[in-house]
């Protein structure tokens, strides 16, 4: 009996390699060919199409050997473009970086290609990743794929046709777009994105997926072109629960190339399954209760509240008195960083460089016009602006003052005996791209990362779990937030969350009729990359 | 209105000279002079290219100023949520390098060993024409950069 890749989780799938039910290769053909078919979401930058091939063909020879080396062997995987990769371009979405090709691999891509993953390509984001709808780059937006979907389409009264009827489509959030898309249309079973305040999560509840940051300083930044130091990580995104465990297992742990990789030795992230939720203890902040908040997204919440409580666990009211001031703490942590982590793009040594040579200056201001859009020049320019002598006390310093109680206002919530918060991931679901671009950049992420940021600037591990689709039958999520460094705790409830709620899938019939799967022996429904 | 002046007087910037930009909207800090805008495109080497730059800088320091109602009396400034750990040092054991070749193999212009920059200002071009022996297509080299840091002079 066939069942097709819509219907595949990783696990299964790395259980059939290993019992030659399929080989790396037809797996690797299978996900080039859906990336061609959804090449109108424009969700891939660069397509590894050789680089891809060649890994296959080395984990074939691995599986025929079998010397598997492990549940990613000959697993699609794709990485946003943000991460160097070595010998393939890196742009982060900008003219600074257009033709610029790493001569190393980040961290946390090297240990996914040492497991045998394969490499499909980079993704699309917001340029440097700076966006909440992955809009704003220089090879243009990404689409969501859930726009040409049948749940959304037959709420909308159309055919569930093609793309050449939709000029209404959505968008996938940001800034991690390319990498939520890439995954929700099956080209690969996971993809790394960034978060620095959310761009994992907030495109993970757009796309109907798992969107998980780790703690900060459990995953390696060495090699993710950084936006904000002290509150980037690398973020996952996949279709299940269990299939994040398995990649952040890989991933975690010390790098001595990233000295804020916390030095203890990291434990397995694989899973426990959760039966008894009785001894949990669910805090719901008051403050995330927003005039702005739709409708349905505060509703399913509310479900969600009331589902952990029918299951006997403790569901509290708690508070975070300094949530109203974080969006803003944010912003000037932020551009204040950005504007630091810009200045190395000066044209001399990589990126972009303009024709001008008659002064240094000269040279450097026109190369950065040239290569930045406006977003990350008016970031810079932000940032500069908090910097200046007479203003660093006033705004810098003190959004520094403002972080540590942000920071302490969880804490103190953790140390009430809360184990996981549960708040939503987005004010709604995704918006047609027309209505997004109304309002410029900063203004949507200062709506849209409203959720999510506040858990950058206290470095605490959060997960977006898609719960259900809204009216109009589009993804919705919601998301739960960790004591630092309980990772695994995290997963495990979200887990056991995931299960209650089942999450259906997308259906893309255009793009899947004829891309089923066959796998013999075995009927293979919603399997995912763990044994 | 009336109040809106006084405050906007309160905060003058050194020099007390408002620009073009100071119209005040309603969102508008009425701070970004022209002198913050020279010395901000100076400082970032980005030019703000528009007036439509400088309306969304003075909303975004509107927004900032947001915080200045938070109370924090005797709150000391966090810059890492991992300030209680010690940073891992490595051992001082030359491990990696000698990838100079790799590393100029992504500027678009290189002599040697040499990342090359053009002159700093147009004093020291002007200085450079008279004093240097090494021309390069129309421009004068006078400062460059070797891989590993170093600076040197022609």
């Amino acid at each position: 009996m066939g069942s097709k890749i819509n219907e595949l989780r990783g696990q299964k799938v790395s259980a059939a390699l290993k019992q030659g039910q399929i080989t790396p290769t037809e797996l690797c053909r299978k996900c080039l060919s859906l990336i061609q078919k959804t090449k109108f979401l424009n969700a891939y930058i660069t397509v590894s199409e050789e680089v891809a091939l060649k890994q296959a063909e080395e984990s074939e020879k691995r599986y025929k050997k079998g010397q598997s080396l492990g549940d990613l062997d000959g697993i699609p995987i794709a990485v946003k473009d943000n991460f160097s990769t070595s010998g393939i371009e890196t742009t982060c979405a900008s003219n600074m970086l257009k033709g610029y090709v790493p001569p190393y691999n980040a961290t946390v891509v090297q240990k996914l290609l040492d497991q045998g993953a394969l490499l499909m390509g980079k993704t699309n984001l917001d340029e440097f990743a700076m966006g909440s709808g992955s809009t704003d780059g220089v090879f243009g937006p990404v689409k969501n794929p859930w726009s040409y979907s049948k749940q959304y389409r037959e709420k909308k009264q159309q055919n569930p046709h093609g793309e050449s009827e939709d000029s209404n489509w959505l968008i996938t959030g940001g800034s991690s777009g390319g990498s939520a898309a890439a995954v929700s249309t099956f080209t690969c079973f996971a993809a790394l994105g960034s978060d620095t305040g959310g761009s994992t999560r907030n495109p993970a509840a757009h796309c109907g997926l798992v969107g998980f940051k780790p703690s900060y300083g459990l995953v390696s930044r060495h090699g993710l072109i950084p936006l904000v130091n002290s509150m980037d990580v690398p973020g996952i995104l996949t279709r299940y629960v269990d299939d994040t465990a398995i990649v952040l297992d890989i991933l975690a742990g010390h790098d001595p190339r990233d000295s804020t990789t916390v030095q203890e030795p990291v434990k397995s992230f694989i899973l426990p399954t959760l039966t008894d939720v009785s001894k949990l203890c669910i805090g719901i902040p008051k403050e995330y209760l927003v005039p702005e908040l739709s409708s349905e997204v505060r509703s399913l919440w509310s479900k969600a509240a009331d589902l952990f409580e029918s299951e006997g666990a403790k569901v509290i009211e708690v508070s975070l008195p300094h949530t109203c001031y974080s969006i803003i703490c944010y912003h000037v942590l932020c551009t204040s960083e950005v504007a630091s982590n810009m200045a190395r793009f000066d044209g001399l040594e990589y990126g972009h460089r303009c024709d001008i040579n008659v002064s240094t200056e000269a040279m450097y201001a026109a190369t950065r016009r040239e290569g930045f859009n406006d977003v990350v020049r008016g970031r810079i320019l932000s940032g500069n602006f908090f910097l200046l002598k007479e203003n660093y006390e006033n705004y810098f310093i003190k959004a520094q003052k403002v972080r540590r109680l942000i920071a302490n206002d969880f804490v103190n919530v953790f140390n009430s005996g809360v184990d996981v918060l549960l708040t939503p991931t987005t004010l709604r679901e995704a918006v047609p791209y027309l209505e997004f671009i109304k309002e410029d950049n900063r203004t949507r992420s200062a709506q849209d990362d409203i959720f999510t940021q506040a858990v950058n600037m206290a470095g605490l591990p959060a997960v977006s779990i898609p719960v259900s689709l809204s009216s109009e039958g589009l993804p919705i999520g919601l998301q739960f937030i960790g004591r630092a460094f309980c990772d695994q705790q995290l997963l495990t409830v979200a887990k056991w969350f995931e299960k209650q709620v089942q999450f259906p899938v997308i259906q893309l019939p255009q793009l899947l009729d004829d891309c089923s799967l066959s796998l013999e022996n075995e009927k293979l429904a919603s399997t995912s990359l763990k044994q | 209105m009336c109040a809106r002046a006084v405050w906007l007087a309160f905060r003058a910037p050194l020099g007390g000279r408002r620009g073009f930009t100071c119209q005040a909207d309603s969102q508008g800090s009425g701070r970004i002079t022209a002198e913050v805008i020279e010395h901000l495109e100076r400082q970032a080497l980005v030019d703000f290219g528009s007036r439509e730059a400088v309306v969304r800088l003075e909303k975004a320091v509107a927004f900032a100023d947001r915080l200045r109602a938070v109370n924090t009396d005797g709150v000391e400034p966090m810059e890492s949520v991992l300030e209680d750990r010690c940073l891992y040092l490595r051992s001082d054991n030359v491990a990696e390098g000698n990838c100079a070749e790799e590393l100029l193999q992504n500027s678009h212009f290189v002599v040697e060993e040499y990342f090359v920059a053009p002159p700093d200002t147009q004093e020291n071009w002007n200085e450079a024409i008279l004093t240097s022996s090494v021309f390069h297509e129309n421009q004068v080299i006078s400062y460059i950069s070797r891989a590993d840091g170093q600076q040197a002079q022609l």
